[in-house]
């Protein structure tokens, strides 16, 4: 973890708490994302994901803790680098995707010689600018979606938030929105931070992950290195899955990952293949197969989660 | 924040209010008002309709309403206005919109995208109060024009214009108390419908409350004779009470009457407004800096 004063880290957040009345939603939060990094922020529904991501761009306040973007703690200073959609894209409906381009932009004080020339190339970069002068109630979802990215871009962040940006998207939108996101990464240099359910999606995309967990942030790190176990997975298919499956979660030597259609992983953290499957022989059950496994993030969010 | 990103956002405040339908429906509405207003009176300029008496001495005095109006161009203005206030006309639209560019963002969540931005909290509620003052400006001109455009080919350019002037922007400063009170709710409740019957009511029970005192000091008047005694006692108190008035939010809310009447306008009046309008524009940006926004 970096120290707070280091001034590559686009993003440190140290001991953000957030409660709402005696409920903690967020305990304590500490992370840090580092310029250039694709940050996967995970966690169940409920975790404290989106409120999290709230106190960090200052929309709600925080009953503790710090937020420095670019290393600066001041909200209207560090918000010039920024860029944001936080869950559904919101807009004036009554207005066309220029318009509400050119209120955006006001707020963003771009001077007004370089207003339009920046509405136009943003437009023209999530393939929006034949429609920009039709009304945005008249847009798709997938349309008001890259319409948001257009907005955030507009003032040409560093650091780019996303909250469950594939939410309702088709699934060629989802592939299109990947490749999107790991285009301004790779070739504008922005640093972003995404918070996501699909699991698999992350996993493609992000460098570094965190995933938090009743307002707690349990893991967090290189994908990569997170995903190396020193430790043996197994995918283990016998007659009665579900007594498996208990019988594993009752041994101290092995951690039950999940199991479904017929197959429990487990991790071997105290004993080796062989013992253990002579171990599930003796037990009464017959194993037809016992197959080494390799780590998925999901492995990873079910073990922090559980 | 620099002045130039201030004057920007309230530029945009003001295209967004004036792109809502309500708002050109309202200017619309307004304009209306001033022309029907003015035809109607010219109508019962050129009537017969009125009344007659019979005094003591049994002469017969007949008064047509026409007679009574003593109508002028500066005059009719002022009547126009009295259609535009009392009649709640434009009043309506500026609550109404007042309402709609506060709460109706919280609930669409598009303020959200204004918080996003580099501005500090106090600029979001301050542009959106400029852009409700232009476009309560620009009723007015509106009302303005449009009487005058009629009013003083047929009554002529005579009249009272000092005070017809000052009405109007004794008007647009009530307005601004309005907007104030308006705004304040809407941050506060989030609700358009609250932020619309909540300013209503409080004028409604401000006024009733400004009848209730006149009324007192006019019984406090009338006993005077019947205790000549207390007199003077009695008329200390009428005095009070009728202070009291000045005092009301009614009082300088609706200081655009005084000024219609030529009468010159009370200092406790003006302070009430001002008062208004400093405190719920200063409670209001102290409600949003604290708010979460959704």
């Amino acid at each position: 973890m970096s120290d707070d004063n280091d001034p590559v880290d686009a993003l440190v957040v140290r001991g953000l708490t957030r409660r709402y009345g005696k409920r903690v939603v967020v305990k304590n939060l500490d992370l840090s994302v580092k310029q250039g990094d694709i940050y996967g922020f995970l966690g169940p529904n409920g975790a404290g994901k989106t409120t999290a991501m709230r106190c960090m761009l200052g929309l709600i306040a925080r009953n503790g803790g710090t937020v420095k973007i670019f290393g600066d703690s001041n909200l209207v200073r560090s918000h010039a680098h920024i860029g944001a959609i936080i869950e559904n894209p919101v807009f004036h409906g009554w207005l066309s995707g220029k318009e509400n381009l050119r209120l955006s932009a006001s707020y963003a004080n771009i001077p007004r010689s370089e207003r339009k020339k920046a509405i136009e190339e943003v437009l023209e970069r999530v393939n929006l600018a034949e429609r920009a002068r039709d009304k945005v109630r008249s847009y798709s979802l997938g349309m008001k979606q890259r319409l948001a990215i257009a907005r955030a871009l507009l003032a040409k962040p560093k650091l780019l938030f996303l909250d469950e940006p594939t939410n309702g998207l088709d699934p060629r939108g989802v592939v299109e929105l990947r490749e999107f996101i790991g285009t301004l990464a790779t070739e504008d240099g922005i640093t972003v931070f995404i918070s996501s359910h699909q699991l698999s999606e992350v996993e493609a995309l992000c460098n570094r992950v965190g995933i938090i967990h009743h307002g707690e942030l349990r893991a967090e790190g290189n994908v990569a290195e997170m995903l190396m176990s020193d430790k043996p997975l197994l995918d283990v298919t016998a007659s009665d899955p579900g007594a498996l499956a208990a019988h594993c979660t009752e041994r101290p030597d092995v951690t039950v990952l999940k199991a479904a259609r017929g197959v429990v992983r487990v991790r071997l953290d105290d004993i080796d293949a062989a013992m253990f499957n002579a171990a599930l022989v003796q037990g009464g059950f017959e194993v037809s197969a016992l197959v080494p496994a390799t780590r998925s993030l999901e492995d990873l969010f079910l073990e922090v989660t559980a | 924040m620099s002045p130039a990103h201030f004057i920007g956002i309230c530029g945009a405040e003001t295209r967004k209010l004036f792109s809502r339908l309500t708002a050109r429906l309202g200017l619309v509405v307004v304009a209306f008002t001033a022309v029907f207003t003015v035809l109607f009176l010219s109508w019962l300029d050129g009537s017969q309709i009125g009344f007659s008496s019979v005094d003591g001495q049994g002469m017969v005095n007949e008064s047509t309403l026409g007679g009574m109006l003593d109508l002028t161009g500066a005059s009719t203005l002022i009547h126009t206005l009295w259609s535009r206030n009392v009649m709640f006309m434009g009043r309506l639209f500026i609550i109404a919109l007042a309402a709609l560019s506060v709460a109706s963002e919280f609930s669409a969540r598009t303020l959200r995208e204004d918080v996003l931005r580099p501005v500090p909290r106090w600029s979001i509620p301050a542009a959106k109060f400029v852009a409700l003052t232009i476009w309560a400006a620009l009723s007015l001109v509106v009302t303005f024009l449009f009487s005058a455009a009629l009013a003083l080919p047929i009554q002529g350019i005579g009249g009272p214009w000092g005070s017809t002037i000052l009405a109007y922007i004794a008007t647009l400063a009530g307005d601004m108390g309005f907007i104030g009170i308006t705004m304040l709710v809407a941050f506060a409740t989030r609700s358009v419908v609250g932020s619309i019957i909540v300013p209503f009511i409080f004028w409604l029970l401000s006024s009733i409350a400004g009848l209730v005192v006149l009324a007192a000091n006019s019984i406090l008047i009338n006993v005077i004779e019947f205790f000549p005694e207390q007199a003077a006692q009695l008329q200390i108190w009428a005095d009070r009470v009728a202070t009291l008035n000045l005092w009301l939010p009614s009082s300088g809310l609706e200081l655009w009457w005084t000024a219609a009447l030529g009468n010159s306008w009370a200092w406790q009046s003006v302070l009430v407004l001002v008062f208004i309008i400093g405190s719920t524009t200063t409670l209001t940006v102290v409600v949003f800096q604290n708010q979460d926004v959704p």
